[in-house]
């Protein structure tokens, strides 16, 4: 592929948006469904070929559209770059994204939603637009109009049916949570604008070269303004990417169609966090503060989320808080500075967890719209391409051998072991932070073992405890799901470890990515590399006794699980209700900003100064008015008489004394 | 023919004029106030004729004339206007007249 046909990556998909968008109510399901499919599709095998170029000819593809503003010194154009980190991405997304297109057609085949089905492609075009942008944008600016293009379409999809008020409020939720993390990453975005002066660039590659250059300029190594700039970066990546302290609104975003949950958040959107620091890694290596809070916030956000997966009985609400969890292993991997580990699990990830969500929309949809997996059971029996697809993607994201999230996982958690403290120097480099992460990082596979084999037991074993017959899926549904289970099971070959040491095979996808990752100056030497295999053999029996442990629990002894949860109360209510973070935040920053906005804002500043200023003035005009009406505008004649009188007298008087 | 000082007609012609002025601005009768507008229109008169007279030239009196045209139009239309008024509003008082008011 010719580099100056980049341009059509993002923009068949737009096209898509606009054509759909305009065609509207006139296209049926099928047509529209089709249309926004068929662009996502050539949009892939663009991307394709891009891959292929660059795997080919080891360059970065570059293409600048044209000058989108030139302001002094700065520059900044409509250019897009795609190298070899940007190159796997956007055939992440379009290929997964189209996967998830076709399976839409089959999922929006209710009858309430007849009307409204272009209005789901349309957004759904326009949300592969907008991520193409933030993936494939050259510059800070271009991947900013990407990131806040995503929100806008996250928004629209979670409230697609906006006619239910909590799925409006979740709507709501999601993009105002996405507020607070975007005003952070604009800060460090001034930041890091002010503090280059008259060197400020916003491309991504000149960045690199003038830090390179000169360090100093963000305070060098360690220096303040490099950590500050990285933080608040970081803190627009917790909006977008579900962390903590921003990650409330995951859970509710589940409120939108399947479809949606599977592309924006758990495949694409929600990575986007990740993709932002991998991109800029040449920074966020220059200060080991900044990656020690990225690896601690990831660490503690996988183990909470993880914590509260285990009680919940929403499948998608399990599979929300599990996406959550597994955002946070990618933030500890990139954290300590292991980027292609934690990009890895990006990719591996959305292909097990595109699938997740594809098979609990495929049994959603089989149960008449039925999420509560206390009302499922026994569809081994009656959905059967659904179930083996769906084990092939619980089989990765445990971690079990030889399948795709076992080489990802095991990765980020071994080279989190061997991160010298210094690395991530967040509470001084005697402090042996990498060794307490990797203990959380290995909890919480053993807890993520146990939530998915909790959720498969409870859905697909046993007796079926439904109210309405459940039905087979569709084809249309169910070769996405083959599809995405075949990528599954299978693209840990992209990166196999060193340690099988065949040179031909191994770590492909980490050599492919070393052009990008060469300015990060990191070192993976903290722990003795002999201890590499028993680590993860230890690892995977504890995982293994998780899964036996569910095993027992949900189908040997049923009944178990509630007396145990009896047993603990309140550990098990606080798990069951997400340690109450919804009530704090709304105790602690909703309620008081609702009662200050009350109280100040509306009553004191609205109605009193900004409402007081235009009634003033239009109370001062009525005044004079009244005043002049009662005083000169009498109605008799003779006054207005004297008037004229008087103003001739002065005239002639000033023109004769000024002669 | 004797001359006299041009200040004698024109201290006149401004006595004309302002006893005019103090009527319109004073009378209440609308009639009395057409006919102190008459007056201070004579007083004009009177300051164009002498003029006319000190600088030698007709264009005063040309004027002087013009003016006593539209002095005679005015009157008649003012006349009318005032008969017009009273069958109207039985009142010639211009204090009674303050519809202008907005």
């Amino acid at each position: 592929m010719n580099a100056s046909l980049l341009w059509l990556i993002p923009c068949l998909p737009l096209v898509g948006a606009v054509v759909i968008g305009l065609g509207n109510r006139k296209l049926s399901r099928i047509v529209s469904g089709s249309l926004a499919s068929g662009m996502v599709g050539l949009s892939a095998l663009l991307s394709f070929g891009a891959l292929a170029k660059v795997i080919g000819n080891h360059e970065t593809l570059t293409q600048t559209a044209y000058t989108w503003m030139k302001v002094g010194p700065l520059d900044v154009d409509v250019g897009f770059s795609v190298d070899p980190l940007a190159a796997v991405m956007i055939c992440v997304v379009t290929g997964v994204g189209f996967l998830i297109h076709v399976y839409a057609i089959g999922y929006m085949d209710e009858d309430k939603d007849a009307d409204s089905c272009w209005r789901f492609f349309a957004y759904l075009n326009l949300f592969i637009f907008s991520m193409l942008l933030l993936v494939m944008g050259d510059n800070f600016l271009l991947m900013f109009v990407g990131w806040e293009g995503v929100g806008l379409c996250s928004y629209l999809l979670i409230g697609f049916w906006f006619e239910n008020a909590d799925f409006a409020a979740a709507g709501k939720k999601a993009f105002i949570t996405n507020r607070v993390g975007d005003f952070s990453f604009v800060l460090g975005l001034f930041w890091l604008f002010w503090a280059l002066g008259d060197q400020a660039t916003l491309n991504f590659a000149e960045l690199q070269g003038v830090l390179a250059a000169n360090p100093a300029l963000v305070g060098g190594v360690g220096g303040f303004a490099v950590t500050g700039i990285c933080l608040l970066m970081f803190g627009g990546a917790t909006g977008k990417s579900a962390q903590i302290p921003l990650f409330v609104w995951l859970p509710d975003a589940m409120a939108g169609p399947t479809p949606v949950s599977a592309l924006i958040h758990a495949a694409t959107m929600v990575t986007s966090g990740i993709y932002m620091i991998c991109r800029l890694n040449f920074m966020f290596s220059m200060s080991p503060v900044a990656m020690g809070v990225v690896a601690t916030i990831g660490a503690l956000t996988a183990l909470l989320a993880a914590s509260i997966a285990v009680t919940q009985n929403d499948i998608k609400k399990v599979l929300a808080y599990s996406t959550i969890s597994q955002l946070g292993y990618m933030f500890l991997g990139v954290g300590v500075g292991a980027y292609a580990a934690g990009f890895f699990h990006v990719l591996t990830h959305a292909f097990f967890k595109a699938l997740l969500f594809l098979g609990a929309g495929a049994i959603i949809h089989a149960l008449h719209h039925e999420q509560d997996m206390r009302h499922m059971g026994g569809l081994r029996k009656h959905m059967k391409g659904t179930y083996w697809c769906f084990v092939m993607a619980y089989l990765a994201i445990i971690g079990f051998p030889g399948f795709s999230g076992f080489f990802s996982k095991d990765e980020i958690l071994w080279l989190t072991f061997a991160t010298p403290p210094e690395q991530i120097a967040v509470f001084g480099s005697g402090f042996p932070l990498p060794t307490i992460l990797w203990v959380i990082g290995v909890l919480t596979a053993v807890l993520t073992a146990f939530y998915m084999s909790r959720l498969m037991f409870m859905t697909f074993a046993g007796e079926f405890r439904g109210h309405h017959a459940p039905h087979a899926a569709p084809k249309v549904m169910l070769w996405p799901l083959v599809v995405l289970a075949v990528l599954s099971v299978g693209a840990g070959l992209l990166n196999l470890p060193h340690w099988i040491h065949v040179e031909a095979i191994q770590g492909k996808l980490h050599h492919f990515l070393d052009p990008v990752f060469s300015g990060a100056n990191v070192r993976f030497d903290g722990a003795d590399s002999s201890l590499e295999i028993p680590v993860m053999v230890g690892t995977l029996l504890l995982i293994a006794a998780s899964v036996g442990w569910a095993y027992h629990l949900y189908v040997r002894a049923p009944g178990k699980a509630a007396a145990i949860a009896d047993k603990v109360p309140r550990l098990h209510q606080g798990s069951q209700n997400k340690w109450y973070v919804d009530e704090l935040y709304e105790a602690a920053i909703i309620g008081p900003i609702l009662k200050v906005s009350e109280a100040v804002l509306h009553r004191v500043v609205d109605v009193r100064i900004i409402d007081g200023l235009v009634n003033g003035v239009a109370r001062l005009v009525r005044g004079v008015g009244t005043l002049y009406g009662s005083l000169i505008h009498t109605g008799q004649v003779q006054a207005y008489a004297l008037a004229i009188a008087i103003g001739t007298a002065v005239m002639v008087l000033a023109y004769t004394v000024g002669a | 023919m004797d001359q006299i000082g041009l200040h004698i007609p024109l201290g006149l012609s401004a006595a004309l004029f302002v006893i005019g002025m103090i009527g319109v601005l004073t009378r209440k009768n609308a009639l009395i106030v057409l006919m102190s507008v008459e007056l201070m229109l004579n007083g004009v008169n009177l300051a164009f004729v002498s003029f006319a007279r000190q600088s030698q030239s007709v264009d005063g009196h040309i004027f002087a004339i013009f003016v006593m045209a539209v002095a005679a139009a005015e009157a008649a239309v003012g006349l009318a206007l005032v008969i017009l008024l009273f069958r109207n509003r039985t009142t010639v008082e211009l204090d009674d007249l303050n519809s202008l008011k907005g």
